[in-house]
């Protein structure tokens, strides 16, 4: 165990929530430190099927991770070493009770701290289907025989995917059937090297025909238009057929109905003198076959709906576009709609020279929009934050080397956790890389935490930073525990403070 | 930065699958350590130049009698200091991981002895001699004019002038004249000329200070034909007197050169002498692709202490493959117009082999071995350049002849070898050569993944867990070293050596744990 000997500057008024500040001491960190528990860690990757059988568990290599424990005291930090091993697993021993930064730093990049009283630390990722499916030989082909197609118009595209098997392909045909055709048999495409599916009666796996259409007066979407759930065994070495007959899968209404203009209040929040008016809109819906129990595995999203021509999205007052009547072939459980508004930030470098970062509020929900609720920010960014009793907001000199910050909740919703992106102004980097605003390291706290003291050794004299604080709320988070599962739904509102210096 | 107070911190132990013991009941130790590039000015300043280690892996591993490993973590800071606490006593090594994101595949992971039941503070450092702190010429011109006089008659084409300033780690080479850079450039057969240089425009260069000891030389430079091999060596040159540069402003400096005592050099190599090493550098080498042998001036004396970081004068330079082919070379003597002096003048000689080492997915990689002396003996006559050390012989991976490409050799296998039967080492530096390719932060084909610094006491290296991973490739590639500095120095200053300094590779199959 080491020590910082650094004494907070000031002392200061802390928010009624929670915090990572020192418990006291008398600050001269000379001190034997109660040398207690043991905390463990794991990072492997859990490769799935859908009913959650585990395919396989490698472990991501953290034998060249940095691992530390930081644990305040006395105003300053005592500072543990880990070890990372080849399994995945760590551990951080003699640390005394109570919460700590655990610093995690990858390989060749990657600087996050996370406030966590765990006794382990679960940084262990879902993802779905195997690691490394079977796949097929050099110059397989796969056969189409596919009917029931909708007359086929310009802009039409074939989609196959099994989820299970890592089988994606968007755009399966390159030569597209004559117009009014519909049937796409006798041709084939190439499959060289891509994963063979295996799909039995009742297995998710769906062909798809996409087609812009009007889905609401005056609103043009690529959505489906026909579909079907074949069956398949493609064996690697033989040309496979592709053999279903399509048709129009059931209706999803959905209410494209947009609040923006709730989105665009949140620009004071985001900065007050600095956020300018949004600058983009995003809008999709989606079929995650990754959405697990609400839980969101690492998976390939298949479009359901996305605009055609999205600048109608744009504007700053209400938008309804009303009800979609989207095809749509997928389960509805996979389905989640996105929203997220971006904004322009000035925040020009220590020269004067102008730059602008983007920081946005955005929103995956399970629940659409209806006539009488519009989509609208489930979490707002945070409010007044300061760095020591200082105005985050303004340019600040002499913050210190490890300054608290503190900030107040949001107004609208309720954070799970946040993420303090500490961002450095470089103007001179080495090359290739250009000027500009580079991360330094990210803490990230729970929910309830609303300040904290920076860790030692991230700041440096001299050098002018800036940070990115990003609300999330996300039902089931614990970023103490199992800091790297998302979940389904899942909301986040950015503020940027300004400048400052150590 | 990380302050470092000492705690009675817990011991960590951490076991190779079981949990650790250490019967002998010998208090734990603290091992420190420091690292820094140190610059060495001529005025006696010491610049240290800390090197980051705030996100370095630092680890102590030591093996007990019983075979259980112990990894005790410790810490680095960005002030360059690593502290390993309450580390087990006796032999093990401090593994320094060094963070590196760029993509180049250069040792980033090295592991020093430990072997020891007392607190270790090591220096890790290399110095370098001159100053850092120089000012350089921003504003054109900041002419520095030269009043040549004492040339040889100069020889377009053949002859360049050099100006080297050891303190400020400077030296440049000028053949003609560059507009708005450089002009006055001796015509044929000119015995003097007035040479000015823009000090911003030519060379972006540092700014000489005659407080701070700054001493700059010129030489005239001349490539000759030697028994049909071109040679290069200064013809005439001299120590100029101390002057001082400032930005924007001329300098004018009187240089007149002469022939100084000359150093005599025979360009002679042993190359039978290299050669014969050659079956022990690897089972699948081949004849000498390449071999170099030059003589330089390093900026300090070379016999108590050498840096390879320093940057030197060249005295001697020899085409390419001019020593191309085997049998003694000699091509005679060379009286060489060094205006250094003796005590700083060294020799650089080796020859290079092609080693293949193949990859289970069958690529295959030519590595090269390498047989090389550094030494401030000149040749001469009846003393050729020569090899002061060979390759280490009979390597094997747990027990199994290292040239057999064994397979099942375990995740810890003991890499053992017989000492070399030329040269007594000091060292040996062993690297576990990886397969690249596969790790997304390298794409060649073997790169070092660690590098073990063994006493030359020691035949043997026991790998340590978390290294080698199943079903991966690896090859070993043993370095004997030798070289003159004390072994107490050595114990403590790993990174450092003194001429004379040797070395010789040994490269293996692949084997796989």
């Amino acid at each position: 165990m080491r020590t910082t000997t650094r004494l907070l500057f000031a002392t200061l008024a802390l928010g009624a929530c929670g915090d990572n500040l020192s418990p006291g001491g008398d600050g001269d960190g000379d001190g034997p430190g109660p040398a207690g528990r043991t905390v463990t860690g794991s990072h492997l990757v859990l490769y799935k099927l859908l009913d959650k059988t585990l395919l396989d568990d490698p472990a991501f290599d953290m034998s060249d991770t940095l691992i530390e424990g930081h644990v305040a005291r006395g105003g300053g930090w005592d500072i543990y070493p880990g070890v990372g091993h080849r399994d995945g697993s760590f551990e951080i021993p003699g640390l005394p009770d109570g919460p700590m930064w655990l610093r995690v730093a990858t390989r060749p990049v990657g600087e996050v701290f996370y406030w966590t009283d765990a006794d382990h630390v679960d940084f262990d990722e879902p993802v779905l289907g195997p690691e490394d499916p079977p796949r097929s030989a050099d110059d397989d082909r796969l056969n189409l025989a596919l009917t029931g197609l909708a007359p086929w118009q310009d802009g039409d595209s074939i989609a196959w995917f099994v989820p299970e098997d890592i089988v994606f392909a968007q755009s399966l045909v390159g030569v597209p059937p004559e117009p009014g055709s519909t049937e796409l048999t006798g041709t084939s495409v190439d499959w060289s090297g891509r994963p063979l599916a295996d799909t039995g009666p009742g297995e998710p796996a769906f062909v798809v025909q996409y087609r812009p259409q009007e889905l609401a007066p005056g609103v043009e979407v690529i959505a489906p238009i026909r579909a079907a759930s074949p069956t398949m065994h493609q064996v690697a070495g033989t040309t496979g057929t592709l053999t279903a007959t399509l048709a129009a899968p059931p209706v999803l209404p959905y209410r494209l109905n947009w609040a923006r203009d709730a989105f665009e209040a949140t620009r004071a929040e985001i900065h007050p003198t600095r956020a300018e008016a949004s600058s983009s809109h995003w809008f999709s819906v989606v079929a995650m076959p990754g959405l697990v129990d609400g839980e969101a595995w690492i998976s390939v999203d298949y479009p359901v709906a996305s605009l055609v021509d999205p600048s109608i999205l744009e504007g700053t007052t209400p938008l309804d576009l009303g009800e979609l009547a989207i095809p749509n072939p997928y389960p509805r459980a996979w389905l989640t709609d996105s929203y997220v508004v971006t904004f322009p930030v000035s925040l020009p470098m220590p020269d004067g020279s102008p730059w602008t970062i983007e920081a946005a509020v955005g929103t995956r929900r399970t629940e659409f929009p209806t006539a009488t609720s519009p989509a609208a920010p489930a979490i707002t960014p945070i409010r007044a934050p300061k760095i020591g009793w200082r105005d985050a907001f303004t340019d600040l000199d002499g913050v210190g080397l490890t300054p608290v910050i503190s900030w107040q909740a949001p107004a609208t919703g309720t954070a799970t956790s946040y993420e303090l992106t500490i961002v450095e102004a470089v103007l001179d980097p080495p090359p290739p890389y250009r000027p500009g605003w580079y991360i330094t390291a990210t803490l990230v706290v729970p929910g309830d935490v609303t300040s904290l003291q920076v860790p030692a050794d991230l700041l440096v004299e001299g050098k002018t930073y800036a940070m990115i604080v990003k609300a999330i709320a996300q039902p089931g988070q614990d970023i103490t525990t199992r800091p790297f599962r998302i979940g389904g739904v899942y909301a986040f509102a950015e503020a940027v403070t300004g400048r400052f210096t150590p | 930065m990380k302050y470092l107070l000492f705690f009675a911190a817990p011991i960590v132990l951490i076991g190779c699958g079981e949990s650790s013991t250490n019967h002998d009941h010998r208090p734990p130790r603290t091992i420190t350590a420091t690292d820094a590039l140190t610059f060495r000015g001529a005025d006696g300043t010491h610049d240290e130049w800390p090197i980051d280690l705030d996100r370095a892996i630092v680890q102590a591993i030591t093996q007990a009698d019983d075979g259980t490993w112990t990894i005790v973590p410790g810490m680095g800071t960005s002030g360059g200091v690593v502290v390993v606490d309450d580390v087990p006593a006796g032999d093990g090594y401090l593994r320094v991981d060094y963070h590196d994101s760029s993509p180049e595949p250069r040792p980033r992971n090295e592991y020093f002895w430990i072997g020891s039941d007392d607190d270790l503070d090591l220096d890790l450092g290399v110095w370098r001699a001159g100053r850092a702190d120089a000012d350089r010429a921003w504003t054109a011109p900041t002419d520095l004019q030269l009043d040549v006089t004492g040339l040889s008659p100069w020889q377009p084409g053949a002859d360049l002038a050099v100006v080297y300033t050891p303190n400020l780690g400077f030296v440049n080479v000028f053949q003609q004249d560059i507009p708005e850079a450089v002009s006055g450039m001796p015509a044929a057969s000119a015995v003097a000329t007035e040479l000015h240089i823009d000090w911003a425009t030519a060379v972006f260069g540092p700014l000489a200070s005659a407080d701070r000891g700054d001493r700059s030389y010129l030489m005239q430079f001349r490539f000759r034909q030697v028994q049909g091999v071109i040679v290069g060596a200064p013809v005439r040159a001299v120590a100029l007197p101390q002057f001082d540069q400032h930005d924007g402003e001329a300098t004018v400096v009187a240089a007149a050169l002469a022939e100084p005592a000359p150093l005599r050099v025979r360009l002679a190599m042993d190359r039978p002498a290299f050669d014969a090493l050659r079956p022990d550098l690897g089972r699948d080498v081949g004849a000498a692709l390449g071999r170099g042998f030059s003589i330089s001036s390093s900026p300090s004396a070379v016999a108590q202490e050498f840096s390879p970081q320093s940057v030197p004068a060249e005295l001697v330079v020899l085409d390419d493959g001019a020593l191309d082919g085997a049998g003694p070379a000699d091509l005679g003597d060379l009286d060489v117009a060094s205006p250094f002096p003796v005590e700083t003048v060294y020799g650089q000689f080796v020859s290079v082999y092609p080693v293949t080492v193949a990859r289970d997915d069958g690529l295959v990689a030519q590595a090269q071995a390498e047989v090389g002396v550094i030494t401030n003996a000149i040749p001469t006559q009846a003393a050729p350049a020569a090899p002061i050390i060979g390759p280490v012989r009979a390597v094997t991976v747990a027990g199994h002849d290292a040239a057999s490409a064994p397979l099942g050799v375990g995740l810890t296998p003991e890499i053992a070898w017989q000492p070399p039967a030329l040269g007594t080492p000091v060292e040996y530096e062993v690297r576990v050569l990886a397969p690249g390719g596969a790790d997304p932060t390298y794409d060649f084909l073997w790169y070092p993944a660690a590098i073990f610094h063994v006493p030359g006491d020691r035949t043997s290296l026991t790998l340590p867990p978390e290294l080698l991973r199943p079903d991966w490739p690896y090859a070993i590639a043993i370095r004997a070293v030798t070289h003159a500095l004390p072994a107490d120095v050595r114990a403590t200053h790993p990174r450092h050596l003194a001429l004379p300094y040797g070395w010789a590779d040994t490269i293996t199959p692949a084997f796989k744990p």
